[in-house]
């Protein structure tokens, strides 16, 4: 294993050591305030450091959600930085990803036109890495402002077919652009990964996108059946095209299943997900939970440096995800038995 | 040294003896008592006499409240059997409320020196501003925030750089931007708003501030310093609160827990109409002591039986050793307990490990210090390692001087051979090319002997329990013993040029004996009298061929396994002269310092590393032979 490798494997690990446990969950659900959670995570936590300076009696939960999201970012970067130059190209992948939502992001708000209530959440900290100019991207007014921005990048020529005129903002096709740039992104990604890496590498890392994009797709099916009643042909466009643990012939008898029966073959299909039977299903639990423990166990038994950096990155998104869910709940007065059951860890 | 013979206890009285016989019941260390729902599920009439405990849930309360207050109780122990519970809860909760009050007032001083601290770092930062700060703030037209903004959101104003206001940054910490910024009237809710929802702390400046930044920074100091003054003095009064309630809690604590205790050991108390008994195991030799803990209660009746006497119950397992066991217990307490019938492999466990231990880790100087820092670790931090630790101290020490070694150093102890033994250097070169082969051959030599030790074991176990098929027919019985011994005896004499496989010896003792644990199975169901092969004789032998594969497998790989005795004694050998080798090239101070740090690093690593490495060896070479741990483990009510 190259010293990279190494390095990066011993540090993710040793990262991993300072999640959140089982016990800490416990104690943010019995917190009543957005001050009280603030307190406790700055207390004996790793997010004591990102928290120091702040007066908990006086935060803002959006700040304190901003100020946890960079630090994510700055795990992720204490890891990046002992990538090898020849596998560059997948470690940009992850920031890749967070492009994409950036973009999907500023052009929901090209379409609501809730330009200053943006600004707050806009990551501009990230300007240092992302591949477009991010403080013209937070001034962009028009959908041709945003390719100006997008113009020497990937995203461009993918933008270009749902160009609309000023003052048409509300024609943009958001559903559109969004499929085309994920089904982008995982093209992009598997080609990546084909030609950066080699062996078990490519192998794991490949099963572990695909697995992703997957249980997406999943996601997506349910949720059009369940509240949109789409037609079949509708959700097939949306979904990004690859079959890793489901074949396509497997995927299109699942398109044209009924809902019941569709959650049945989910059941007993190759991810076995152990889904409730209850009306308001929250699938993205199961699959989440299904992503998250692979990428624990790849955290601890990958011997490869790309396969563990990918594995803790989820990792570390679904510790986020919960704390923002416990933030989020407490604020707006959410029973903690439901925070609780959206928390995967 | 072994398992200590138990008699069965019952303790009977009246009802209105109940509290008498608990209040001493809680404090038997030695007693092992029965749950009452294993009697009263099986004979009517019987009830368990244990409530709902009032206790518990008050222990609790006032647990919270003495973390809450950072209370360092002194250690008592009230035992009483009169309390008042409402006065207990009635003072605790007083003390809480002064606490309380207490503590709000510090907590609102402390809110109020950080707001003025605040204040004060945005006064500094307009201190050569020569104008009156009066006039600042009662002005018409403009209004004027000081504050801070983090750092994100100074480079999102640019996003706002139409908007009517002027922005100023004084300073800056990591996180933070020390700032004002100017509106006018007219746009003063808006830039409000704006500055709101980038996460802008307003920091007022107080009202008793007054005159210029110069004034304005005294009088701020003035404040701070009296505002600590006060919350010293708060803190003050907390720390005597504390001092004086401490003891007073301390016994409502202990006082609480025992009778919560108390409480608890209803659950093994039977209730036989207006009389009550309990029902448990002690060690034959506890009767006495215990009879004479109940001989000031009369009216209470201690019958004592063998252990067997009641079917209900199994006897638990006491394990009695003596001083050098004693410690190895723990190691048997991780596989398993031994049954009560069965076989306490604390002694064999001692000596194994010990010698395994001392052979690996054979140096006199490293030996007393394991010695040493398990005294300490078992006298001061009460971790029974520590004593395990002297123990197979002792064993490295003696081997340290088999092989020569003090801290490393291989001549130091050449002087003594010489005077006892008229040698001119040690017998023993560890690390000489013609003792690897020998070491190595008395490893797999010490291996076999373990292994066959075990299998002895095994057979007396199974022949104490009248359980002929084990003890006959199985790999780990008559035959596995005469097979492998067979093969080890007869490898042996190749070894020396003797040849002892004639073909009468090999059928008689290899192939005979290979049959037999093929057999085991149908040979076991024929001394119960049922058929041999119920499933029919091909689906067996498809079965049997590969178990026995597996069997002759395991022979050679237990055997093996202990090559690892002599590989650690290398290493360790090895290790110490890579050690002794830096020391002699840096030389001098820097020679020491190496030296110590290289032996602290070696008797570290290599003891830890030595130390799983023989406990793998005792529970999976030799244990998984002779000892399986199904007892029951002897738990007084305080374990």
């Amino acid at each position: 294993m190259e010293m990279a490798a190494g390095v990066i494997a011993a540090k993710a690990r040793s990262m991993l050591g300072e999640q959140l446990s089982a016990q800490d969950y416990e104690e943010l659900l019995h917190k009543r305030s957005v001050a009280e959670i603030a307190a406790y995570l700055k207390n004996g936590t790793s997010y004591a450091h990102a928290l120091k300076d702040v007066r908990e009696n006086n935060i803002h939960r959006g700040q304190l959600e901003d100020l946890l999201r960079r630090e994510s970012f700055r795990k992720s970067m204490k890891l990046y930085r002992y990538s090898e130059s020849k596998q560059q190209q997948y470690y940009k992948l992850h920031m890749q990803q967070i492009e994409i939502d950036l973009l999907l992001s500023r052009i929901r708000v090209l379409i609501s036109q809730a330009y200053e209530d943006a600004i707050a959440e806009f990551p501009l900290f990230l300007k240092a890495y992302t591949s477009y100019d991010l403080t013209k991207m937070g001034n962009v007014r028009s959908f041709d402002e945003l390719l100006e921005v997008v113009k020497k990048t990937m995203y461009y020529d993918a933008l270009v077919p749902y160009r609309v005129k000023k003052g048409q903002e509300n024609d943009i096709a958001y559903t559109d652009i969004e499929t085309t740039l994920h089904q982008k992104y995982y093209a992009h990604a598997m080609d990546t990964i084909h030609d950066v890496l080699k062996g078990k590498s490519r192998k794991q890392c490949h099963d572990m996108f695909a697995t992703k994009a997957e249980l997406d797709n999943l996601t997506k099916i349910y949720r059009f059946k369940k509240y949109f009643q789409a037609r079949e042909d509708t959700i097939r466009d949306s979904l990004v095209p690859l079959y890793h643990r489901i074949s396509k012939e497997r995927l299109e008898e699942l398109l044209a299943s009924p809902l019941p029966l569709f959650l049945k073959k989910l059941k007993e299909g190759p991810y076995h997900l152990h889904l409730e039977d209850k009306e308001d299903l929250y699938v993205e639990y199961y699959t989440q939970a299904y992503l998250y423990k692979m990428a624990k166990r790849n955290v601890y038994f990958a011997q490869d440096a790309p396969t563990v950096y990918s594995s803790y990155l989820v990792v570390m998104q679904r510790e986020l995800d919960n704390i923002i869910n416990i933030i989020e709940g407490v604020r707006y007065q959410v029973n903690s038995e439901d925070i609780a059951s959206m928390l995967v860890y | 040294m072994a398992i200590a013979k138990m008699k069965l206890i019952n303790i009977t009285a009246d009802n209105e003896y109940l509290n008498d016989v608990l209040l001493k019941f809680v404090d038997l260390d030695y007693f092992h008592p029965e749950p009452a729902s294993k009697f009263v599920d099986s004979v009517h009439g019987l009830t368990t006499l244990s409530e709902e405990n009032p206790i518990a849930e008050v222990l609790s309360h006032v647990q919270e409240i003495v973390n809450e207050m950072q209370l360092n109780l002194p250690q008592l122990s009230m035992k009483s059997r009169d309390y008042d519970l409402d006065k207990m809860t009635s003072y605790v909760d007083g003390i809480y409320q002064r606490y309380q009050d207490g503590a709000q007032i510090r907590d609102d001083l402390l809110h109020v020196i950080q707001e003025n601290k605040d204040a004060l770092v945005q006064v500094r930062n307009i201190e050569s501003i020569d104008l009156n700060l009066d006039d600042l703030f009662e002005c018409e037209y403009i209004k004027i925030r000081f504050g801070r903004l983090p750092i994100d959101s100074v480079e999102k104003l640019q996003y706002y750089r139409n908007r009517p206001f002027v922005f100023k940054s004084f300073n800056t910490d990591d996180t933070y931007s020390w700032c004002l910024y100017i509106t006018t009237s007219k746009y003063e809710g808006d830039v409000d708003n704006i500055f709101s929802s980038l996460y802008f702390e307003r920091i007022r400046i107080p009202e008793f501030v007054h005159g210029t930044p110069e004034r304005a920074k005294e009088s701020l100091q003035e404040e701070i310093d009296n505002d600590y003054k006060q919350l010293q003095h708060v803190k003050e009064v907390l720390a005597n609160l504390k001092k004086e309630c401490s003891e007073n809690i301390a016994k409502i604590v202990s006082e609480l827990a025992f009778l919560n205790h108390t409480f608890e050991a209803r659950k093994y108390v039977v209730g036989l109409g207006e009389r009550f008994s309990i029902t448990g195991f002690i060690a034959e030799d506890d009767v006495p002591k215990l009879k004479a803990s109940f001989s000031e209660l009369k009216e209470v009746e201690i019958e004592v039986r063998p252990a067997h006497s009641d079917k209900r119950l199994s006897p638990p397992t006491k394990l009695k050793n003596g001083w050098f066991a004693r410690p190895f217990s723990m190691f048997i307490e991780m596989y398993g307990t031994p049954e009560y019938e069965g076989f306490d492999p604390t002694p064999i466990v001692a000596i194994t490990y010990s010698l395994l231990f001392g052979m690996m880790f054979g140096d006199v100087g490293q030996g007393l210090c394991v010695i040493l820092v398990g005294w300490w670790m078992y006298k001061y931090k009460k971790m029974q390692l520590g004593d395990v630790m002297i123990r197979i101290g002792i064993f490295s020490t003696i081997f340290g001087f088999v092989f020569g070694s003090v801290f490393g150093n291989e001549t130091m102890l050449n002087p003594l051979y010489h005077a006892i033994l008229g040698l001119t250097e040690k017998p023993i070169e560890v690390m000489s090319s013609e003792f690897i082969l020998p070491l190595l051959i008395v490893a797999v030599g010490i291996g076999a002997f373990l292994n066959m030790f075990s299998i002895v074991l095994n057979i007396i176990t199974h022949a104490k329990d009248d359980n002929k098929g084990e003890c006959l027919f199985s790999q780990n019985g008559v035959a596995g013993l005469v097979f492998y011994g067979a093969l080890v005896i007869g490898a042996g004499f190749t070894a020396v040029g003797i040849s002892v496989f004639s073909p009468l010896y090999i059928l008689l003792l290899i192939v005979v004996p290979l049959l037999l644990i093929f057999l085991k199975e149908p040979l076991m169901r024929k001394l119960d009298g049922k058929s041999m092969f119920p499933e029919g004789f091909g689906a067996f032998f498809m079965e049997g061929f590969f178990e026995l594969f597996e069997i002759c497998l395991s022979y050679i790989t237990n055997t093996i396994s202990y090559l690892r005795v002599g590989g650690f004694v290398l290493s360790h050998a090895g290790m110490m002269m890579a050690v002794t080798m830096i020391m002699e090239m840096a030389g001098g101070i820097g020679g020491l310092a190496v030296g110590i740090f290289g032996n602290i690093l070696v008797m570290c690593l290599e003891g830890l590393i030595v130390g799983i490495q023989v406990l793998r060896l005792e529970f999976y070479e030799m244990f998984s032979r002779y000892f399986t741990g199904n007892g029951i483990v002897f738990k007084t009510l305080n374990d």
